[in-house]
């Protein structure tokens, strides 16, 4: 059975404060929260490094023509990236 | 240490055009109207003469369209401060615009029985060599000056190296069409293959950001780096971060990717330059790496390795003013650029 997505975002949250743990350290972490070039400011390695931290946590395997910008707009569109892989 | 192998395929630069880009644009037409001014020259013309030939037409364009001429000359003297004169100033424009058209003599030239032999010089070799003993590959930050796309490729296998170069999928013929024109299905699949099918020979392979922007491009570079191999990228302002640095006076965004990718795999970020020696000869430079000050977290860290590559860069460009191909992409900031205006 999938996690909730409230436990899909708590985990996460800690990945991104693993990842960039002053950028993504200061603030809370929400669903609105920007991600790839705004909010924390990650970019195009860092959203790599965050799949493949999620690809650990979760036990995913993300191929890469799945790997749009578009999840990585806000930490809830990569939780829903996240969530549809799981599902 | 990585060689050439004896046939490696790339990837077109054009591909993923997908059909909601509009098919063919004013620029595609002024760009196919230049080719065919230009091709006659490149395969008839002494190679010797281009810079006459290039001098002349850039002369006339500038001449012919004197509101575009004043922009780039105000941007130039707020660069450059009040020292040069007018005259200087115009030449400069002249010199940039004409090292444009030379460029595309360049590959033109490629097409004919022969092709285009420039004399190259390969200068810091030591330095990528002592990048791919420690095992963990080089990212070559190739600088944004005229010639710079089609020598450093040249001059690297010519050294016997398998470069990958990664590449924006490409809009056009231009050597600055990704940052001034609309992509158009033409100008991705066959104005810009007529420059990349050129370029290609030299490479071991492209790699290619896709017009979608999915990121598996990032995992291919890692995948060559951990193979302890070499990734070119011209350094400019396509990311998803851009980090503003300090450039005479103004500023100038870079894309973080590549110094972070650095950081993270271990490899090191050696800035590349080209300088024009003569008329058809020129010395690729491979400079020290760029490493950040100790102990600065991730972002910081790549702040630093851009500042460093900045006041780097900004040397070379006061040493050849006119071979490099960023001026009017430069920010003059208003306060600055208004007190050397009065100056």
């Amino acid at each position: 059975m999938s996690p909730a997505r409230d436990e899909v975002l708590r985990r996460v949250a800690a990945l991104l404060r693993d990842l960039l743990p002053t950028a993504a350290g200061a603030g809370a972490l929400e669903e609105g929260t920007g991600l790839l070039g705004h909010g924390i400011g990650i970019d195009s390695v860092e959203a790599l490094q965050l799949v493949a931290a999620a690809e650990k946590e979760f036990g995913l395997t993300v191929p890469d023509e799945d790997l749009f910008p578009e999840h990585f707009e806000t930490v809830g569109t990569f939780v829903t990236f996240v969530e549809r892989r799981l599902g | 240490m990585s060689t050439m192998p004896p046939s490696a395929p790339a990837t077109a630069a054009g591909a993923g055009a997908p059909r909601t880009d509009p098919g063919l644009s004013v620029s595609d037409v002024s760009e196919l109207i230049a080719i065919s001014v230009l091709a006659p020259i490149s395969w008839l013309l002494p190679q010797r003469l281009w810079g006459l030939a290039g001098d002349a037409l850039a002369f006339a364009i500038a001449a012919l369209r004197p509101d575009v001429t004043r922009r780039r000359m105000k941007r130039l003297r707020e660069a450059l401060g009040p020292g040069p004169s007018g005259r200087a100033l115009f030449a400069l424009r002249v010199r940039i615009m004409s090292a444009y058209m030379e460029e595309r003599l360049q590959i033109l030239r490629g097409y004919r029985p022969g092709g285009w032999r420039p004399h190259l010089r390969l200068t810091g070799r030591e330095q990528l060599d002592a990048a791919l003993a420690r095992g963990h590959g080089a990212l070559l930050m190739v600088s944004p000056f005229s010639h710079a796309d089609l020598v450093s490729k040249m001059a690297l296998r010519e050294a016997g190296l398998a470069v990958s170069h990664l590449s924006t999928y490409s809009r056009g013929f231009s050597p600055n069409s990704c940052h001034v024109w609309r992509p158009t299905r033409f100008g991705m699949n066959v104005l810009s293959r007529l420059r990349t099918r050129i370029e290609d020979r030299y490479l071991g392979d492209r790699i290619v950001v896709p017009r979608s922007g999915q990121l598996g491009y990032l995992r291919q570079m890692e995948q060559r780096l951990r193979d302890n191999g070499i990734v070119s990228f011209r350094a400019g302002d396509r990311g998803h971060r851009a980090i503003p640095v300090r450039l005479f006076g103004g500023r100038l965004e870079f894309a973080s990717g590549a110094p972070n990718l650095a950081l993270s795999s271990g490899a090191a970020l050696l800035p590349v330059f080209v300088v024009r020696l003569g008329s058809n000869a020129f010395e690729v430079v491979v400079e020290p790496p760029l490493e950040p000050a100790a102990g600065l977290e991730r972002h910081a860290a790549v702040d630093d390795v851009l500042g460093r590559y900045a006041a780097l860069l900004e040397s070379y460009i006061r040493r050849h003013p006119n071979q490099w191909s960023g001026w009017y992409r430069l920010e003059m900031e208003p306060r600055a650029a208004e007190g050397e205006a009065a100056g």
